[in-house]
């Protein structure tokens, strides 16, 4: 078993198998050997967050390598599994510091279902919704979105 | 007596606090230029995955195998273009870290294999000082009967010099890299100086520019191969003799022209590109700020 801590300093013990999905993990186990019983500590990632990444490594503890012909097919962002789609309902907090978890812990997989997931979200919206749905401020002035309206004219006027 | 409930706090915008690579990672799942072309103009955090050519070349597939092109500008763009990225540059000196360096782009770009999904650092050759230099990139298996648009996609560090005597030439060679000469049609070689180039390109593009050669025709009269496909080299070389620096390159291009019926349909094409070579001008960083550290 592999002990490992958050930066609000939970302690979760998970397997090896588990434990081994993240690169970093692995990395660090592989450097420090198997006698050292130490927790890894894993300062930029919370608790709460860390949690969430056990459980959607849990889940997927038993998946089978992807054989390279399954790589290529799944490389849209409509393949996402029925579960990782359940997994990743979630609030924007929850989701965005899943994902940068993910980046810090090289997890490629998890990674990978995050931006998926918030690309499907994007995709078919217009600059409005996407505004209303990420709450992000237009920060451009007239005279830029004028700018962009002209620079983006090719791919509206279908 | 109730106490009034409080106004939720708005939810912050998330999004904008993921660092570029994984913006750009997100970004290289839409597929679709529009998609990308809304997204990134929502807000000026998003509006530089507009100008990657990283998400552009996954717009695109490998080769330029097209003949007859869908009346979509949209499909046009993914089946017109093929890119050549800096590590694949043959470039004179290139391997003597004294000259050129081949360092990652410190912006954060990545490149997507798509059919791998695998992400990795995208490098580009930084010049750091040569006297004369060749720089070719090969484009394969290009299909005759099109005219194409050769690009490069380039920076200009400062403190640059000696950068005005560099001719940008393209032209179709056979298997062996020797040039093939037409005697009826022509261009089929075209060459200019990149002062002009960029003189053309009216707005720094965060902070690459895309430069564009005129056309070059590879036609009918080049298929003496079964397959009907040639290479188009693009070239950059100075061959003045004076010390240089500051040149930094990022890859070379060549996009597919489509004659009619589609003419108008490219030519929108064609002025996106133009833009990609603008920019938004409020959201560069200072050229020297992006690539601080390049020199030892």
């Amino acid at each position: 078993m592999v002990k490992i801590t958050s930066s609000d300093n939970q302690e979760f013990t998970i397997s090896k198998e588990i434990a081994n999905q993240s690169v970093l993990i692995k990395n660090m186990l592989e450097d420090v050997g198997e006698s050292d019983d130490q927790p890894i500590p894993l300062p930029n990632v919370s608790g709460a967050i860390l949690q969430k990444v056990i459980e959607y490594a849990t889940m997927h503890k038993d998946d089978p390598p992807p054989a390279p012909e399954d790589e290529t097919k799944l490389k849209t962002s409509e393949d996402i599994e029925e579960r990782d789609k359940e997994f990743m309902q979630l609030d924007q907090g929850t989701m965005f510091e899943i994902i940068l978890a993910a980046n810090y812990l090289d997890m490629k997989n998890l990674l990978d279902l995050g931006c998926k997931t918030v690309a499907n979200m994007i995709k078919g919206k217009s600059v409005e919704e996407v505004r209303k749905l990420f709450n992000i401020v237009n920060d451009f002035t007239p005279e830029e979105e004028e700018q962009i309206r002209k620079e983006n004219e090719w791919c509206e006027d279908r | 007596m109730s106490t009034p409930r409080r106004p939720l706090p708005p939810t912050p915008p998330f999004l904008l606090l993921l660092p570029y690579e994984l913006l750009l990672q997100i970004a290289s799942h839409l597929k679709n230029p529009q998609h990308l072309a809304r997204f990134s103009a929502s807000n000026k955090r998003l509006r530089p995955l507009y100008f990657d050519g990283t998400l552009w070349s996954a717009l695109t597939p490998p080769s330029t195998d097209l003949l007859v092109a869908p009346p979509d500008p949209i499909a046009l763009y993914k089946t017109l273009s093929t890119t050549v990225l800096a590590p694949s540059l043959s470039v004179a000196w290139g391997s003597d870290e004294s000259y050129w360096t081949l360092s990652e782009r410190v912006d954060g770009v990545t490149t997507v294999h798509d059919a791998l999904n695998v992400h990795v650092s995208r490098r580009v050759y930084a010049l750091i000082a040569v006297s004369w230099f060749d720089v070719i990139g090969d484009i394969p298996n290009v299909r005759v009967g099109s005219l194409y648009t050769p690009t490069l996609t380039l920076f200009v560090r400062r403190p640059f010099r000696s950068l005005e005597q560099i001719v940008v030439s393209a032209e179709v060679v056979d298997a062996d890299g020797n040039t093939e000469i037409l005697p009826s049609r022509t261009p089929n070689k075209v060459s200019m100086q990149l002062s002009s180039l960029i003189a053309s390109n009216s707005r720094a593009s965060f902070p690459w520019i895309v430069v564009s050669l005129p056309k070059i025709w590879v036609g009918p009269e080049y298929a003496r191969s079964l397959d009907g496909l040639k290479t188009v080299r693009i070239r950059m070389e100075d061959h003045s003799g004076s010390w240089k620096t500051g040149l930094v390159i990022d890859s070379f291009q060549l996009v597919k022209f489509v004659e009619e019926p589609v003419r108008q349909s490219i030519g929108q094409q064609e002025s996106v590109l133009g833009t990609l070579a603008g920019g938004v001008a409020s959201v560069s960083k200072s050229a020297n700020s992006i690539f601080k550290g390049f020199f030892r």
